[in-house]
């Protein structure tokens, strides 16, 4: 596929549960080397859109292309090839890294579950990663809870890349980090963008962490996009409603204005 | 004041000295939270702001007198009012909690019963702190949730907590905390787990209820925008100790300890500028027992100098502010605002 199209296309996309549309006509476009924003509340659809894209989740109608592969269509063997290229960092870093592995052990696994290099290779990879991931020296064999909740995202975000996926989901990845290493954490995955050019859907609740983060954004409400636009416009000219209240809604570390709004 | 002065001049909460420490067996014991004191008087609300790990939530459940071993307090005062709560019977205890003194936690799922209809849960409450008849707590439950703001109370309160949203759920937490009229509300990151929009809607609401009536509060909150429109003032904690204490603007126009700055300019909002990397506070916050000698915060700060690894500096300054720093970064002699 030619570097002009775009590396992701969801068109209509439809997943009920129970009769019920959780997602309903969900459609967008993610350029290479681009940062989607996937912005809205609990329950709007955001991680189940992001499922369905990744096909943990099986979608009920729709259209999802993948460098112009048809994702739902594809059978066990391309879609092994095509997890390769697709990976995703979580919100709950300990939760989603194995206790009993080092960190070293747990950087190689992706590689060693995909048959790459042998032994020496892969120990050498993981301190690549490591490295890439601001965590050099002394954490390849300490085990996931002797690391802080900043130490750990950094080693899951070091497992996804592993494998050199072009694109990775970052679901609410830093939603659970202190300020202090939250800020480390975002400024961690700008970096490797725009070293690596990687593609990112970035889900999360916090509007101005996606006003950070994103190039495009798409707010969804109740299993829907609301609005779609670029950073810019968004951000300056609010169109939807429901955008206008969560942006009203975010707290500015201000308390002259704070409590202006909040005391009427 | 004389010793038949009126119980209002005290304040609704004095928390002084405050020490809380790990048992480790023969290995002695490892201090988590030190010496920490402060006041709220009635109506007005305090913050208590840190990140994971700072012994914000931990001074919250020394004063509640709710730590289990290995945890336990090690020292200091902790006044309601009058009343020493340091040292109470448990019976009296029990009484005080619930009754004088309210908690609302971050999940309210955690401590309503799922098992039990959300106004029998407040009902329960008010017999154990009021001496309503049976009647009276039917309709005293009804009037608490209608005064948080829940809709059709009186069909909520035979609602069980998994039929209300997050946002429902956390407001009839706060009726079960306001059931026996308490003087003091402590609220444990009581928005944190809720959507940006519901958020906004209960700091609202525990701010009109401190106003109306008089209950003095104390959030503890790791997110600086909330703090910021709930708090009249706040103490930012680090390692288990209060490092800075101030009225909300001035702390926010003028922090005075490097770590307050850095918090703040760490935290994201829609000013942030989007063309350089947002600034940060190298390393990560001390795990307790592994801290710097002098100033804990002294290995992650820009300002530090030689005497600040080996003098650990002292909490100073005024009542309302005060610095723990060598360096201070603003005078803490003077407040910009006595009201806010």
């Amino acid at each position: 596929m030619s570097e002009t199209t775009p590396l992701l296309e969801v068109r209509s996309l439809v997943k009920r549960f129970g009769g019920k549309a959780v997602l309903d006509d969900v459609s967008f476009t993610l350029g290479r080397g681009q940062t989607l924003g996937l912005v809205g509340e609990s329950g709007s659809g955001k991680s189940t859109t992001a499922r369905c894209v990744l096909r943990l989740l099986d979608a009920d109608g729709g259209e999802i292309r993948f460098d112009g592969d048809d994702v739902r269509a594809l059978g066990a063997e391309p879609l092994r090839r095509l997890r390769r290229r697709m990976q995703v960092v979580f919100q709950d870093p300990h939760g989603s890294l194995n206790r009993r592995q080092t960190v070293a052990q747990i950087l190689q696994a992706p590689l060693a579950a995909h048959g790459i290099g042998d032994a020496a290779s892969r120990r050498a990879r993981a301190a690549e990663l490591l490295e890439l991931v601001g965590l050099a020296g002394g954490y390849a064999d300490r085990r996931p809870q002797e690391l802080s909740g900043g130490q750990a995202q950094r080693v899951a975000i070091g497992r996804a890349l592993a494998l050199e996926p072009e694109f990775v989901v970052l679901d609410e990845a830093v939603s659970a980090l202190d300020v202090s290493v939250r800020a480390q954490v975002l400024n961690l995955l700008k970096r490797l963008q725009d070293e690596l050019g990687l593609t990112y859907l970035f889900i999360s609740h916090d509007l101005a962490i996606v006003r950070y983060m994103a190039h495009q954004v798409a707010v969804m409400h109740q299993g829907r996009i609301v609005e779609a636009a670029t950073r810019e416009r968004l951000f300056e000219q609010p169109e939807h409603e429901y955008t206008r209240s969560l942006m009203d809604a975010i707290p500015v570390a201000d308390p002259e204005a704070e409590q202006r709004r909040i005391l009427g | 004041m004389t010793a038949t002065a009126p119980p209002r001049t005290a304040p609704a909460l004095a928390v002084s000295g405050l020490s809380v420490e790990l048992e480790r067996g023969r290995d002695g014991a490892v201090p988590i939270v030190r010496d920490v004191s402060f006041t709220v008087e009635r109506g007005r609300r305090m913050g208590l702001v840190g990140e994971s790990g700072s012994g914000k939530t931990l001074t919250a459940m020394a004063v509640m007198g709710l730590l289990k071993r290995p945890l336990r307090v090690a020292g200091g005062s902790v006044r309601l009012g009058e009343t020493e709560l340091r040292g109470l019977r448990r019976r009296s205890l029990d009484r005080v909690r619930g009754g004088r003194i309210g908690m609302v936690y971050q999940d309210p799922m955690q401590s309503l019963n799922p098992l039990h209809k959300v106004g029998d849960q407040i009902a329960e409450s008010l017999r154990l702190h009021t001496s309503l008849d049976r009647r009276a707590v039917r309709e005293r439950v009804v009037e608490l949730l209608d005064d948080v703001g829940i809709h059709d109370a009186a069909a909520k309160a035979r609602a069980y907590p998994h039929e209300l949203s997050g946002g429902m759920r956390q407001r009839a937490m706060i009726a079960m905390g306001l059931a026996g009229d308490p003087e003091v509300l402590l609220c444990d990151e009581p928005t944190t787990a809720l959507d940006v929009t519901t958020q906004r809607r209960i700091v609202e609401l525990l701010v009109r209820i401190s106003q109306e009536r008089g209950v003095a509060m104390v959030m503890i909150t790791h997110d600086l925008g909330v703090a910021a429109g709930f708090c009249d003032d706040v103490a930012v904690m680090y390692a288990g100790r209060i490092v800075e204490q101030a009225p909300v603007r001035d702390l926010y126009a003028r922090p005075a300890h490097p770590y307050t700055e850095a918090l703040l300019s760490a935290a994201c909002d829609l000013t942030l500028p989007l063309d350089r990397p947002i600034p940060t506070i190298p390393g990560q916050p001390p795990l307790p027992g592994l801290l710097a000698g002098g100033c804990s915060f002294h290995p992650r700060c820009p300002y530090a100098q030689e005497a600040c690894a080996q003098e650990r500096p002292t909490l100073d300054g005024s009542d309302r502010r005060r610095v723990a720093c060598h360096f201070a970064l603003a005078s803490v002699e003077q407040t910009e605002a006595s009201d806010v």
